[in-house]
């Protein structure tokens, strides 16, 4: 039985080969790297895709999934029937989030995962009881810098939406 | 204070434990996490099917931690 360590390893295989230019896991999964165990689906992968102008060409990750064998659902990628979505990133804060994602290890494969304070940031910002549960989490398991988080927010001039969605303490 | 009261530990003492719990919780190895997950992923289906439509992703995962 394939293990979510072959997930991972699948992911880094689509960045050697070209596939994804650069990637980070967010969503639930980044969150279990940091805070305590959330139920989660899927994983969600951040990635810096070609893009045709307007439209995200997620072309070459489907033929790819194809060649490979992995059934697509929906929006997802069956890998080792695990489903996986990717998720063009957004300039700003998302690309940032990727360029300075920690490189975690997973049972001998290495994980690009977003820092905890990006993580807090665009679950805030997407909004909704799961996201704003699993912040609390982070912040709870010490895992948020108080001044990385500030410098992030005053980088992207998102102090104030912040205290307006979050409206706590960061700490 | 009726005696129920008396011989329950102190509502902070209850809090301080829990959030003991939680940050224990947080520094499992990711791996024994994983384990959690697919165990939660498990039991969780079952009672979210009897509640509403399973979306398209919501499946546990047939992998190994």
């Amino acid at each position: 039985m394939a293990s979510l360590a072959d997930v991972y390893h699948a992911l880094s295989e689509m960045r050697a080969e070209g596939v994804l230019q650069n990637y980070a896991i967010g969503g639930g999964m980044a969150a279990l790297f940091y805070a305590e165990t959330t139920r989660t689906y899927d994983i969600d992968v951040f990635a810096l895709i070609h893009q045709q102008r307007l439209l995200v060409d997620l072309s070459g990750i489907y033929d790819w999934a194809r060649r490979r064998g992995y059934e697509i659902a929906a929006e997802h990628i069956l890998i080792h029937s695990v489903p996986v979505q990717f998720l063009a990133a957004k300039a700003g804060l998302e690309t940032e989030a990727i360029e300075r994602a920690r490189i975690l290890d997973y049972d001998g494969a290495p994980v690009p995962v977003m820092a905890p304070e990006y993580l807090a940031v665009i679950y805030v910002l997407a909004g909704g009881g799961k996201r704003r549960d699993r912040t609390r989490s982070l912040f709870e398991a010490g895992a948020v810098d108080g001044s990385t988080l500030t410098a992030i927010l005053q980088r992207h001039g998102l102090a104030a939406l912040w205290k307006q969605k979050w409206g706590g303490d960061n700490e | 204070m009726n005696e129920a009261a008396k011989e329950s530990p102190p509502r902070a003492s209850i809090e301080k434990s829990k959030v003991e719990w939680h940050r224990q919780q947080a520094q499992l190895p990711i791996k024994e996490k994983i384990r959690i997950l697919l165990e939660l992923q498990r039991q969780d289906l079952e009672l979210l099917r009897r509640h509403r439509a399973l979306k398209d992703y919501e499946r546990a995962w047939d992998i190994e931690p």
